[in-house]
């Protein structure tokens, strides 16, 4: 039999692990770093929008309601270039959902220029911004479609990561990822991170190197949340848009 | 406070919280990177809250035990990681076994356990994080500290029970 001093020490230990890999020393961390679960540069990503600083709200003009969206993705090769602010992300998504769907923005971020990451498994930590990288607008709301309201998150930026490392981050079980005619890639797949809980993900890495990324739900966090968690609200019993809806927007000639 | 800040300041004693919990540094990281992004999203109601970092850590445990399916998923390569041990060393090798040990937990009883001897929780607070009575928290502990090997009355009376 061992007694609670045992226990503190194996804690300790445990600690001085944490401590270790936090400044990248732990040979230990290095040795599971081939699975990951979420990969280093999803999660300098992340830490980019952690560190993006203000985020204000502003609500949105909603869009008109709506007929059938289409459902298949786009095959286009045309796309304008990258957004550079909120404001031009939300105009573009509105040219995009068309009569599709209603939305209203309730945070508009620009995170700051901290990717792409050039050495990805070199840190964990925050990133030092990159004052001379382009911004990236990230935008997030409720939107509306079949008299269904839900969340949804859009950004558009430019990454090295591939599409499918979002499935990873957002625990998408059946992330299915496909070549699109004009060499773009494309992630899609769903997440159930909580009972009732429901979260469509479409990714598409465009042949510019510019990643569309948008998440919808019918949680008040659009990736998904513990339920007594914050976004763990719930709006509907499911998204407001399929799969395939969501699809066929990320994959629209419009952007 | 700023959630730069808040980041700078706590991101270390997460860290450590969450490789208690978890046992895996690496997936420590990806727990608390997880958490954090999330935090961020909720950042101005959270930061409104008259204990944010406790949240936080709240969030981190909720995280670990929704993590159910990735675990499972990833078990037969998720050991714990692994230690030399030096020729003679009996502490160390004690307490590693330990460390195995906990890993080996059912994740709701190594909450329990993290809570109450590393977190310093009373049976209402983990109850409170963990969404079950004070006689579930009560019972979840004594299965962990039997599985553990632990012998209370073997222990310092400074490691005596909080609560």
């Amino acid at each position: 039999m061992s007694d609670l001093r045992t226990l503190h020490d194996a804690f300790a230990e445990l600690e001085r692990r944490a401590d270790a890999a936090t400044v990248g020393t732990a040979p230990a961390a290095r040795t599971h770093r081939a699975v990951r679960l979420i990969p280093v540069a999803v999660t300098v990503v992340a830490v980019a929008v952690m560190i993006a600083g203000a985020v204000w709200v502003l609500p949105g003009r909603p869009g008109t309601p709506a007929a059938g969206p289409p459902t298949t993705p786009s095959t286009s090769t045309t796309h304008g270039s990258a957004p550079t602010s909120p404001d031009d992300l939300i105009a573009r998504f509105r040219v995009v959902l068309g009569d599709t769907a209603t939305f209203e923005v309730t945070s508009k971020n620009t995170v700051p220029g901290a990717f792409p990451s050039k050495q990805p498994g070199t840190s964990t930590g925050p990133q030092p911004e990159d004052p001379d990288a382009p911004s990236s607008p990230l935008i997030g709301g409720t939107l509306t479609a079949g008299g269904v309201t839900g969340s949804f998150s859009l950004m558009i930026y430019p990454t090295d990561s591939e599409p499918d490392a979002w499935c990873t981050l957002s625990r998408t079980e059946d992330c299915d990822v496909s070549t699109l005619p004009d060499g773009s890639r494309l992630a899609t797949g769903t997440a159930r991170p909580a009972p009732g809980a429901v979260s469509h993900l479409a990714s598409l890495k465009r042949p510019d190197g510019t990643l569309v990324l948008m998440h919808v739900g019918n949680q008040e966090d659009p990736r998904g949340a513990a339920l007594d968690s914050p976004g763990g609200e719930f709006h509907a019993p499911r998204p407001p848009l399929t799969l395939d809806q969501l699809t066929a927007l990320v994959t629209s000639d419009k952007w | 406070m700023e959630f730069a800040e808040y980041v700078a300041r706590q991101r270390p004693a997460l860290m450590r919280f969450a490789t208690v919990l978890t046992c895996r540094t690496w997936l420590a990281e990806d727990l608390v990177s997880d958490v954090l992004g999330r935090a961020f999203e909720h950042w101005e109601r959270i930061s409104g809250m008259a204990e944010p970092h406790a949240y936080v850590r709240r969030m981190v445990v909720n995280e670990y035990l929704s993590w159910r399916r990735r675990l499972t998923r990833i078990s037969s390569r998720a050991d714990v990681e692994p230690r030399v041990i030096s020729d003679g060393a009996d502490e160390r090798a004690e307490r590693d076994a330990m460390i195995r040990r906990l890993a080996g937990l059912p994740r709701k009883q190594r909450a329990a356990v993290v809570l109450r001897y590393y977190a310093g929780l009373s049976d209402r607070e983990i109850a409170a994080q963990l969404g079950c009575r004070e006689p579930t928290v009560r019972s979840q502990i004594h299965r962990a500290l039997n599985a553990l090997r632990i012998d209370l009355t073997a222990g310092v009376a400074d490691f005596q029970e909080t609560s």
